[in-house]
């Protein structure tokens, strides 16, 4: 286990968001939450990413508490990719990445030949090499995300954790993204916990789904054994009928109607 | 077969210097691709000894201007090489100490602003968002005021009233971390606050007013080298800051999150950067009164003109606002002479104007 949750109270302020969490990723897995608007899924990620502290419970990385190692020591190991984020629009592609270095690099500040070459690295791998000096504010919506994804390569880390990751991007920069990580996934072993808002996105790419209901742990399990009828009846409030894609072996749903 | 042995091992040498050769050639071209790389590189230095240049120019005619004209190279010669004429004494006691303390308040006021904008991700922050310029004020006038036998420690009271109410509004500020739209808020509370003591203490001792309105809008007349002195520190400390830690200021940018994701630990950032800014700008007021609009205008503009990466914008802004201080107050000299008005109101004349054109001319390109 490469990281775990265990029975996590996370609030803002005084109001408690989630309750009594437990979440297990293993190394090498593709983890999805998945999860109702305001069900709580991004402020556990927050918690997972070290940037929101427990009320409650802890966040263990390697069986060591997340918030008792050092700010670097965790980005050493685990790159996070928010929603919130802010792009300085005049910075090159290249100037992005090279940040992913920042836990890496000693006092001074200075790129070594390897930090050079783990940039050009994580450019090639998310085919960003052509534009390495364009602006951020030149790329296109897939593009910028890909030079977040880009910088969160060149932390080298063992876990990647993206917060709706596809958001704001059309159907093939979803899917292009999507099969990145996967990629990523499986030529890396790359650890990824992310949240989809796509259940059927979410069932194809995942090796295991987390369900996120009210600021509780609804279910979890593989997306074959997870997402069925009732499943979305009780989560989401739909009726739907649901599929097994044979091709990708994994199942799928249209939705019908919402029920009450 | 035996005379064949050093033949191939000599071939393969021969092949192996090849090797050799080719990888040069290759590390050559890598070479030669970084140098046409960093285009971007040139570009940004291009501008920065442009700027360079300027403040340089404007160091030669704030000191050659006055009622005593001097030519560049007079100025020159009259620091450098001259020792007992009058020119030197004139220059060396009067003009090159208050055109340094110029240049140093640009410094410190552009840098203090420039940091600011930066940890609260707001192009509005400037100085007087934490409370430097209210708190200063307050304190100078309570001095002013309430104590007048004690006029003398008026720059003391204003370093320390400008710096305590940076760290009231940050204090307040605080909820889980300290968020830079909270921050902002706090201090203009506390701005608003100390603002209305201000106004109460005018209220009631009409009669002192004059005595303080000086201070209040910022000059530099009769500036010389215990100004100077004053300054250094912390304009060295704000260079030297510079220098060492735009890395964390550009990933500060980035986003609280994504800034902790990357292993910067951002609260102790934030307070860190945001206590060196108010000591910038508080030395720099209590030298020379509340010259706000610089810590506004300069960052701004520094950024428009050469990006917001850290990396340039910290020198950038450090020499433009050097520069801009300067002829400003040369100006202020000048232009109604032997009469002097205040720095201050130049700067807001000439800078507002121009930071307008930029703007206007930035949203059309």
């Amino acid at each position: 286990m490469i990281l775990q949750a265990k029975n996590l109270d996370l609030s803002y302020g005084k109001k408690i968001v989630v309750k009594d969490v437990n979440i297990e990723i293993n190394r090498g897995e593709i983890v999805t939450i998945i999860g109702p608007n305001g069900s709580g899924k991004s402020t556990v990620i927050k918690a997972l990413s070290r940037y929101l502290k427990p009320q409650k419970g802890q966040v263990l990385l390697e069986n060591k508490n997340i918030f008792s190692l050092k700010t670097k020591e965790v980005a050493q190991k685990v790159a996070v990719l928010p929603q919130m984020k802010n792009v300085p629009e005049d910075f090159s592609v290249e100037t992005l990445v090279g940040y992913g270095r920042y836990p890496h690099l000693g006092f001074r500040q200075r790129f070594s030949q390897e930090d050079y070459q783990i940039i050009k690295w994580a450019l090639k791998k998310t085919d960003l090499l052509q534009f390495k000096e364009r602006q951020l504010n030149n790329l296109s919506g897939g593009e910028k995300q890909r030079a977040w994804i880009a910088m969160c390569l060149a932390q080298k880390p063992e876990v990647l954790i993206l917060d709706e990751p596809t958001t704001f991007l059309d159907i093939s920069y979803q899917l292009e993204l999507l099969d990145l990580i996967k990629e990523l996934n499986e030529s890396m072993g790359l650890t990824i916990i992310m949240v989809l808002h796509d259940i059927n996105q979410a069932a194809r790419y995942s090796h295991k789904l987390y369900a996120i209901k009210d600021g509780c742990v609804h279910s979890s399990g593989r997306p074959q054994d997870l997402l069925n009828e009732d499943f979305l009846k009780d989560v989401y409030k739909i009726e739907a009928d649901v599929f097994q894609d044979n091709k990708h072996s994994c199942p799928y749903f249209i939705p019908l109607k919402k029920v009450n | 077969m035996i005379a064949g042995k050093p033949a191939t091992r000599r071939l393969t040498r021969l092949n192996m210097n090849k090797g050799m050769k080719i990888m040069n050639v290759q590390q050559l071209v890598e070479k030669n691709k970084s140098w046409n790389l960093s285009r971007d590189f040139a570009k940004k230095l291009l501008i920065l000894s442009g700027l360079l240049a300027f403040s340089f120019l404007a160091f030669l005619i704030s000191i050659g201007q006055g009622s005593l004209d001097l030519s560049f190279k007079e100025v020159l010669r009259c620091i450098f090489l001259e020792h007992d004429t009058l020119n030197h004494r004139i220059i060396w006691n009067v003009r090159l100490p208050r055109t340094l303390v110029a240049g140093l308040v640009g410094i410190c006021l552009s840098l203090s602003g420039s940091i600011l904008q930066g940890v609260l991700r707001n192009p509005l922050a400037a100085p007087n968002i934490i409370g430097v310029s209210s708190g200063a004020g307050f304190m100078a006038f309570v001095i002013f005021i309430l104590f007048p036998e004690y006029y003398h420690i008026v720059p003391l009271g204003a370093f320390l009233g400008a710096f305590i109410s940076t760290i009231l509004i940050y204090v307040l500020a605080w909820k889980d971390g300290a968020h830079p739209m909270r921050l902002i808020l706090a201090g203009v509370a506390v701005s608003a606050l100390l603002g209305a003591g201000i106004n109460s203490l005018m209220i009631f001792y009409p009669e002192k007013i004059s005595g303080i309105i000086g201070f209040m809008v910022g000059g530099l007349s009769a500036r010389t080298w215990p100004h100077f002195k004053v300054l250094l520190p912390y304009a060295s400390l704000g260079i030297g800051m510079a220098l060492l830690f735009p890395h964390k200021l550009n990933i500060l940018a980035l986003g609280d999150e994504i800034a902790t994701g990357l292993g910067l630990n951002v609260e102790k950032t934030r307070m860190m950067f945001i206590v060196i800014a108010s000591l910038l700008a508080a030395s720099a007021v209590s030298v020379v009164g509340l010259l706000g609009f610089v810590g506004l205008i300069v960052p701004h503009t520094a950024r428009l003109i050469i990006g917001s990466d850290y990396r340039y914008l910290f020198p950038a802004t450090a020499i433009l606002g050097a520069g801009v201080v300067m002829i400003c107050d040369t100006i202020a000299r000048m232009i109604f002479d032997p009469v002097e008005i205040p720095v201050g109101i130049i700067m807001a004349l000439l800078g507002a104007p121009f930071f307008l054109y930029l703007l206007r001319e930035r949203r059309q390109g």
